[in-house]
């Protein structure tokens, strides 16, 4: 017997709206993962990060009937995923949070220094990319690892596609200098 | 630095990286690319580290923890209620786009719009007086007596009233009367001197030179 083809988001969101409360928890189940790592990238904090994708769904189900359909259901969940964290920086705890946007560049070249002497390769990377200023490090998060295409990343953050092609290419280009810098 | 001249280069170098460029642009930006060792860079960056940051992963906090999350979720959807439906234009819009009677809905809406338009031009809003005047002219002679006598019952008294449907005050009053007997519930009437010759001649006529006396 051969499974049943999974429905697609736009089927889902109707029958959340005609009641099938089943419906939403498979939109739940499929995006959940997706939405924690989006979060995480930005608050570096697993009891927040878990907060704030609940926020996300329960702010994606009340407000459910306001989704036109111009975007996937990804991409505006996305939308309201991005809201939460900027909310959450704008905070009181967010603010009290260490940036790595506040430490000095040299801090940051002997940390990485050490870090890929020590094999922390992945964890460098992270540090490097929550260096980045929060436009390019949102960018850069859809696209490489949420899988969003440009013209949805643009949707979510409320830009133009060639303004966020912008922000990709000058997210890298940085990335890139200052993997150059520790590693030398 | 990047260069000034660069910059309309970004976004190419992006799609280009991407193998989605289109083929004009890329034969410009191949042209570019050989004289600019920064945008060349660039471009190896831009194939090449997305593929390193994607091994980066958040932590995983583990099967037990999606269930319950899950199940939270779920437990807190259930007491909200069911969502509700907002109706707006967007809403309408799709509704509109999906519905296989669309194009017959466009066009009944601008021909309804057309009339609109039509009826609007054909009779302004503020045209009332030349309705009033066209109208009072249509009456006839015995009609405008019995006009003028509910109008003296509606204004007793003044004897200045009687048989002058063209002055202010009889017209109102006929008016007032004509609104009492169902006939014409008009706003505004015209003064003599709005009226035209031919108008006051119909008038003279239907009040046996009424009005030729008075003046």
């Amino acid at each position: 017997m051969q499974p049943a083809p999974a429905l697609e988001d736009a089927e889902l969101v109707r029958g959340t709206l005609a009641g099938r409360r089943a419906d939403f928890d498979i939109l739940v189940e499929r995006y959940q993962k997706a939405l924690y790592s989006f979060a995480f990238r930005f608050v570096h904090d697993h009891e927040q990060t878990a907060d704030i994708v609940q926020t996300t769904f329960l702010q994606a189900y009340t407000r459910l009937a306001q989704f036109s359909g111009r975007a996937t259901f990804k991409t505006w969940l996305h939308q309201i995923a991005l809201n939460e964290c900027r909310q959450w920086h704008r905070s009181a705890r967010g603010r009290q949070q260490v940036s790595l946007d506040d430490v000095h560049e040299d801090t940051l070249t002997a940390a990485t220094q050490t870090e890929t002497g020590s094999g922390g390769w992945k964890s460098l990377l992270e540090r490097l990319i929550a260096r980045l200023p929060l436009r390019q490090r949102e960018v850069l998060t859809l696209r490489i690892f949420n899988d969003l295409p440009f013209k949805e990343i643009a949707r979510v953050e409320g830009m133009s596609e060639n303004s966020a092609k912008v922000n990709y290419h000058h997210a890298i280009t940085r990335l890139r200098a200052w993997m150059h810098e520790g590693g030398e | 630095m990047t260069r000034w001249r660069c910059r309309r280069y970004q976004p190419w170098l992006v799609d280009h990286a991407d193998g989605v460029l289109h083929a004009s642009r890329r034969e410009q930006l191949e042209r570019h690319l050989i004289r600019c060792p920064v945008c060349r860079a660039d471009l190896v960056a831009l194939r090449d580290l997305p593929a390193a940051l994607s091994t980066s992963l958040v932590p995983d906090p583990g099967d037990a923890f999606w269930l319950e999350q899950r199940r939270a979720i779920s437990r807190t959807i259930r007491n909200l209620g069911k969502p509700r439906h907002s109706w707006n234009v967007e809403w309408i819009r799709q509704a509109l786009q999906l519905s296989l009677w669309r194009y017959p809905i466009a066009a009944t809406a601008a021909l309804l719009v057309a009339l609109l338009v039509y009826r609007i031009a054909a009779h302004p809003l503020g045209s009332s007086t030349d309705s009033v005047s066209t109208q009072l002219a249509q009456l006839d002679a015995d009609m405008l007596v019995t006009l003028a006598d509910l109008a003296e019952a509606v204004t007793p008294g003044d004897d200045s009233l009687n048989y002058s449907p063209h002055d202010d005050e009889v017209a109102r009053a006929a008016l007032a009367a004509g609104d009492l007997i169902g006939t014409h519930p008009l706003a505004h009437v015209p003064d003599e001197s709005d009226m035209s010759d031919a108008e006051l001649e119909r008038m003279d006529d239907l009040l046996g030179g009424a009005t030729s006396d008075e003046a």
